[in-house]
């Protein structure tokens, strides 16, 4: 399993679709990834969402579940 | 998404995940994280009983009212799982614990201390306590998803799946209030 294969798909969702999506999904169902610095992150982020750094991503693909949608910002 | 964070117009959270790990880091079993639940909740419920009696709006007054007892239901479940998990052998109950005695139960669910918050919120107009009590319900609802993630212990995954999925229905309530203020 391939970086690319948790990204293949809505990968340009809105802020309103993205919104109605975690509205309508359980925690349970989706990967909800923060990529930016840890800084940025601790000065604010969607609650919920997992920090994994863009560059730590390949090395942390396993820490999300490939067979959920996964929401990055 | 689309535009990244700052096109993000909904609830945001702030803090690193280990804030919440430091704080339940202090357990070393999971009746202690539940202890520790416990003394959230319980400085929680003060604080929405506090700021239901300095409010002049009924409806919000009722709100507050509903949270704090909210708050003091989920006591009720915590304490239920803690006697589950310590198997009866913890007579005094959560509040004899030793967590409880020494932690002091001022630390409320979004991690602002009791105490500062009450100050900050002296004075305070209606809008700005519903988007302060919106605020520390996002942090809590944001750190307890984090540790139901983070937890690997089925039993301890069970005290903040219910955490979080209580933070998630106040949430709910009180945008709805403050969304009427606007």
């Amino acid at each position: 399993m391939g970086i690319l294969d948790y990204f293949r798909s809505g990968s340009d969702w809105s802020v309103i679709k993205v919104k109605e999506f975690l509205n309508e999904n359980d925690p349970d169902d989706y990967n909800l990834v923060d990529v930016r610095q840890p800084k940025e992150y601790e000065s604010e982020h969607l609650p919920g969402a997992k920090l994994i750094p863009i560059k730590e991503l390949p090395d942390r693909l396993d820490e999300l579940d490939p067979t959920k949608p996964t929401i990055t910002y | 998404m689309k535009g990244g964070i700052k096109a993000w117009n909904g609830l945001k959270a702030e803090g690193y995940p280990e804030v919440a790990m430091n704080y339940f880091g202090a357990a070393a079993s999971t009746e202690e994280l539940v202890v520790l639940a416990w003394l959230l909740e319980e400085a929680t419920r003060k604080l929405y009983r506090n700021i239901s009696e300095a409010l002049r709006d009924q409806s919000l007054i009722l709100l507050f009212h509903d949270l704090a007892q909210g708050e003091e239901q989920h006591k009720s479940v915590l304490e239920g799982l803690y006697m589950e998990f310590a198997a009866g052998t913890a007579a005094a109950g959560i509040e004899g614990h030793r967590l409880s005695q020494s932690k002091g139960g001022d630390l409320t669910e979004g991690g602002v201390r009791l105490d500062e918050a009450l100050q900050w919120l002296r004075g305070r107009k209606e809008r700005d306590i519903l988007e302060f009590a919106v605020s520390l319900e996002a942090n809590a609802y944001d750190r307890y998803l984090t540790m139901w993630r983070l937890i690997e212990n089925e039993r301890s995954k069970r005290v903040f799946e219910s955490l979080f999925r209580a933070e998630k229905q106040h949430l709910e309530r009180l945008i709805e209030a403050f969304e009427g203020t606007l």
